[in-house]
């Protein structure tokens, strides 16, 4: 065998012949089909783009045919195309072996070519068994069969794998050194298997295993199985290969088995369903297509020519814990009878699986399908199987009429089912794992390419989109849309996003007066640790309420919002809620929301949610950065004030028309305007540990200290009609304190207490010595202190979440500051009194060193 | 033109020792100075008719007595901090100002600024950084009063 390919671009060409001779396969590359001809030969691979033929199609397939003697084609043929006409066009052309739609993987493509050499080379060494010639060598069955893939034998559920005249040969079984299968050891039946049966027989000595095989297909025929030993060359058997051969005597006996089968057949059915349901699926169906021959394409129920075609539909679904529920057998229907679109759904998906099997994986390993064909391709059975989360399925159920009772799966003398259950357990296992391994790296792929994106990402808000885009292209969601939570919890604000759902909701949402359910969601997470709410179908049982979702959502919204979401999830149907957190903090809110029932998988549920924990440190830097550039901001702002006041007083002061006192009083202002601005760059200076204080320090007469600050508020205080009053009862006259550590506390202090004081009210400052400590509290009425903040305002950057609309933004450094500084001096400053008056308390050690101050 | 020695001028800022200077020198020149540290307290003088001039800072806090929605935003952001913009605007929108200067003081980039505010083209409208010498700017409001 040698693969030609015919390419018109020289780097493809030569890319696509290196991938081949790596796989020690003979290629060859040309540059147009003229060049090929000449040089084909019988077996040939021949790998052409439709483009190349598209002038002359039917004499170029002519031309790169080749037939034996008999007339029967020995060229294969593949095509690539991107073009549906093109390939329909091809599909009617019997010297076409393969079209590929492109674009295609070369690796998928060596694969088609390597499976196919092994399957003929497989062919080649049965035709020597079955001639009864001499077998080159027992070893040459070992290093071929090794090489063939098992699934392929699912292609055909006539056990119409391979063929030598009118033999049917096929299936290679390893066999596990030690136990029996798992299915033997299950029904402690030793023989239950013709792959435990062979082994018997060669564990005795046997050279070949044989036993009657009566399988059914339409010619109601039956055949001897029998199985040659694979050995090592320890002469110990590992595998074997097994060949059937039509039993033509047994056709005298056919209609007795015939029966017996058909009496058995749903139970035989319905254990294959049951690999499905071992693989987590909820629910599988089997569709058998009669009066064969069919077309491939059973898609559109075109009346005429179906209206003859009949199936079988069984169905088993999964009940909440994951175990088989039989609650429907299907009846024969005719596909012109089928009403519900979903059936018609299994016969629409359409990604190719290398082996064969279709397997839909549009959204996530939803759906599974895999096609039974017979000898000539044609479609005679599907089993469709589908994934859902949670909740059941309500919806009738086409041809399924209710039935009771468990069925017992025996499986007693037609072996139907030994071969079968092997295989479609390793087919559906590696069609599942195979997709979801290939679905996870494009995801993380996905996830990584946003992380990069999200790192980079000037602002928070550029961050949160492109999160909510990446979570978008790992579901596949119709709809996404992401609220924030504002700084002080209040409401949500829409980030991005659009949708119907979303134009329910309006750009900020208050969640004290207004309880969308992701608001619902987000309250829930923190009164209770729920990260989610995913409303999969309205008629859903919901987790959180014990409700179902529909009235979930009437007891949380008002009637008319409730309607109109009902009215939406009607439409939507997957509605899907995740609660972004920073530090354990919930921060906002993504929604995803789908066009169909069913499609938030725990996979999705898990991605999602990974995604989200694994970007919240890169959200968290973005957002530190963001503060940092806000908090230049405000010091900026801080820091122009008494500039200014002090610029406007040197130009009053030389305008040379004021008299003594003016002038004193405006020296006055310039001095306290440089103390405020003092005091900012030395916070700033804390801050970035740039304030050393003297540790060993000892400050006389501190009370001064304070009715120094007090003076330079007096102005201010004055405009607001606020009084200060100090009570010095007491204070002690020395403290081990530095004098501008000092300063600088008091005055963070008293300037809150300025700041956040309302109109016309009284600051007052007091002092008391308890067990050698003296306290210093500032009382003051005005807008106080959250209850769950007391600590939090004594954080850098941070503010109380109730000063919005009472100054400017707070820069979130005096408190943490003057912490910082009391701390130093194994001192600490804390909330005493949250409101009415709010009270904070200086706690000052009186011990300094080894010497008591007085 | 009434007699400058009758004006009152609101003075609009929360922070009274940015503007103090400034009201001192006004009183000194014999205007009457209005001091009004929150939104609410100037539009209820505003509202009454008891002043011939306006100066105001754009950076004042959100009012609680004041509703968002009856501010006028003219394209900012409602999460801005120039608070005083809208306030402007609103007192434009239900000429509550008509024929009235305007000193805006504000350290944003004036540039940036100006486009947000509504009137600008009225010979009455001037903007100037926070620094700007008190002198300078009694200068600037019998400047615009003599307009």
């Amino acid at each position: 065998m040698r693969v030609r390919i015919i390419e018109d671009d020289q780097q493809v060409k030569d890319g696509l012949v290196n991938a081949f001779r790596r796989e020690e396969l003979d290629a060859d590359g040309y540059c147009n089909v003229a060049a090929a001809v000449p040089e084909i030969d019988n077996d040939d691979f021949i790998i052409l783009d439709y483009s190349l033929v598209s002038n002359q199609v039917q004499k170029s397939i002519n031309d790169l045919t080749k037939r034996d003697d008999q007339g029967n084609i020995t060229t294969r043929l593949v095509f690539f195309t991107g073009n549906t006409k093109e390939a329909e066009e091809l599909a009617g052309q019997k010297e076409v072996f393969r079209i590929i739609k492109k674009p295609a993987y070369t690796r998928d493509i060596v694969k088609l070519v390597k499976l196919c050499k092994d399957i003929a080379d497989f062919q080649w060494c049965i035709d020597v068994e079955l001639s009864q010639e001499e077998p080159e060598k027992e070893g040459k069955f070992a290093i071929i069969s090794s090489k063939i893939d098992i699934p392929l034998m699912v292609i055909d559920i006539s056990y119409r794998v391979l063929y030598h005249n009118d033999a049917m040969v096929g299936i290679y079984r390893e066999i596990k050194k030690g136990s029996l299968c798992y299915r033997c050891q299950n029904t402690n039946n030793n023989e239950a298997c013709t792959t435990c049966l062979a082994k018997k027989a060669f564990e005795r000595g046997q050279k070949e295993s044989r036993l009657e095989l009566k399988a059914i297909e339409n010619e109601k025929s039956f055949f001897i199985s029998t199985a040659i030993p694979l050995k090592n060359a320890d002469n110990e058997v590992y595998a074997a290969v097994m060949y059937f051969i039509k039993d033509s005597s047994a056709n005298m006996v056919a209609t007795t088995y015939l029966e017996k089968f058909q009496e058995r057949y749903l139970e035989r059915i319905d254990s294959i369903l049951r690999i499905f349901i071992q693989y987590g699926f909820t629910r599988a169906r089997y569709f058998e297509v009669r009066h064969l021959p069919v077309e491939p394409d059973i898609e559109a129920p075109d009346g005429a020519t179906i209206a003859d075609r009949g199936r079988i539909m069984i169905l088993r679904k999964a009940n909440g814990e994951g175990l088989l529920k039989e609650d429907v057998i299907g009846k024969r229907i005719r596909f012109n009878e089928a009403k519900h679109p979903a059936d018609w759904k299994i016969v629409t998906t359409t990604e190719k699986h290398p082996l064969g099997e279709y397997v839909d994986m549009s959204n996530t390993v939803n759906w599974a399908r895999v096609e039974f064909r017979d000898c000539n391709k044609k479609i005679i059975a599907i089993i469709a199987a589908d994934k859902r989360h949670g909740g059941g399925d309500k919806r009738e159920k086409i041809g399924a009429v209710p039935t009771t009772g468990e069925a017992t799966v025996t499986d007693d003398d037609l072996k139907f089912l030994d071969v079968y259950h092997h295989i479609m357990n390793t087919t559906i296992e590696e069609m599942v794992n195979t997709r979801r391994r290939e679905r996870q790296l494009k995801d993380y792929d996905t996830m990584m390419k946003a992380e990069a994106k999200i790192a980079g990402a000037k602002t928070e808000k550029n961050a949160l989109s492109v999160l909510l885009d990446a979570c978008k292209d790992i579901t596949h969601a119709d709809d996404a849309t992401l609220m924030l939570l504002s700084g002080d919890g209040k409401y949500l604000k829409k980030l991005s996003g659009a949708g119907r759902l979303s134009e329910l909701w309006p750009e900020r949402i208050d969640i004290n007066k207004f309880t969308p359910p992701c608001v619902k969601t987000l309250i829930r997470y923190k009164d209770g640790g729920h990260k989610r709410l995913i409303i999969q179908d309205i008629d859903e049982y919901e987790h959180f309420s014990g409700t179902t979702c529909r009235e979930f959502l009437y007891g949380t919204l008002s009637t008319e919002e409730a309607e109109e979401a009902d009215k939406i999830l009607k439409d939507r149907l997957t509605w899907a809620c995740f609660v972004i957190l920073y530090d354990e903090r919930p921060i906002g809110t993504i929604s995803l929301r789908f066009k169909e029932k069913y499609r938030i998988t725990d996979y999705i549920v898990k991605m999602v949610e990974t995604f989200i924990s694994k970007s919240a440190p890169l959200l968290m830097v973005i957002c530190v950065r963001e503060q940092l550039e806000e908090y230049m901001r405000r010091m900026t702002h801080e820091i122009r004030g008494p500039i200014s006041t002090m610029n406007q007083a040197a130009s009053e002061l030389t305008e040379g028309d004021l008299d003594a006192e003016i002038q004193r009083s405006i020296l006055h202002k310039i001095r306290r305007e440089s103390e405020f601005a003092y005091f900012l760059l030395e916070n700033v200076r804390a801050i970035e540990d740039q304030f050393k204080p003297r540790l060993d320090a000892v400050l006389d007469n501190p009370a001064s200290e304070i009715d120094y600050i007090i003076e330079l508020y007096r102005d201010v205080a004055k405009s607001k009609g606020i009084s200060i009053t100090f009570n010095k009862n007491g204070f002690p006259v020395q403290l081990p304190f530095d004098r501008d550590a000092f300063r600088l506390v008091i005055n963070n202090l008293l300037g809150n207490a300025v700041k956040y004081s309302d109109d016309d009210t009284e600051i007052a400052i007091n002092n008391g010595i308890v067990d050698e400590w003296l306290s210093v509290t500032f009382a003051n009425y005005g807008v106080g202190v959250v209850e769950d903040e007391k600590e939090i305002i004594f954080e850098k950057y941070r503010s109380g979440s109730n000063i919005k609309g009472i100054a400017y933004k707070s820069s979130g450094i005096g408190l943490y500051t003057a912490k910082k500084i009391m701390n130093l001096f194994d001192g600490d400053v804390e909330v005493l009194q949250t409101a009415k008056p709010t009270v904070f308390g200086l706690k000052f050690s009186m011990h300094s060193g080894e010497e008591d101050v007085k | 033109m009434t007699d400058s020695k009758k004006f009152r001028v609101v003075v609009v800022d929360d922070e009274w020792t940015r503007v103090e200077l400034i009201v001192e020198r006004m009183k000194r020149e014999g205007l009457e100075a209005i001091y009004a540290r929150t939104l609410a307290e100037a539009n209820s003088i505003l509202s009454n008719n008891k002043a011939d001039a306006l100066i105001l800072d754009i950076i004042m806090p959100i009012d609680s007595r004041i509703k968002l929605s009856d501010l006028d935003w003219n394209g900012l952001d409602e999460s801005t901090s120039y608070t005083g913009v809208a306030f402007h605007n609103y007192l434009v929108r239900n000429r509550l100002i008509d024929g009235l200067p305007r000193l805006i003081l504000t350290n944003a980039p004036k540039d940036h600024i100006r486009g947000y505010f509504l009137g600008i083209d009225d010979v009455r409208f001037e903007m100037s950084g926070k620094n700007i010498s008190p002198y300078s700017a009694v200068r600037l409001l019998k400047e615009m009063m003599s307009k």
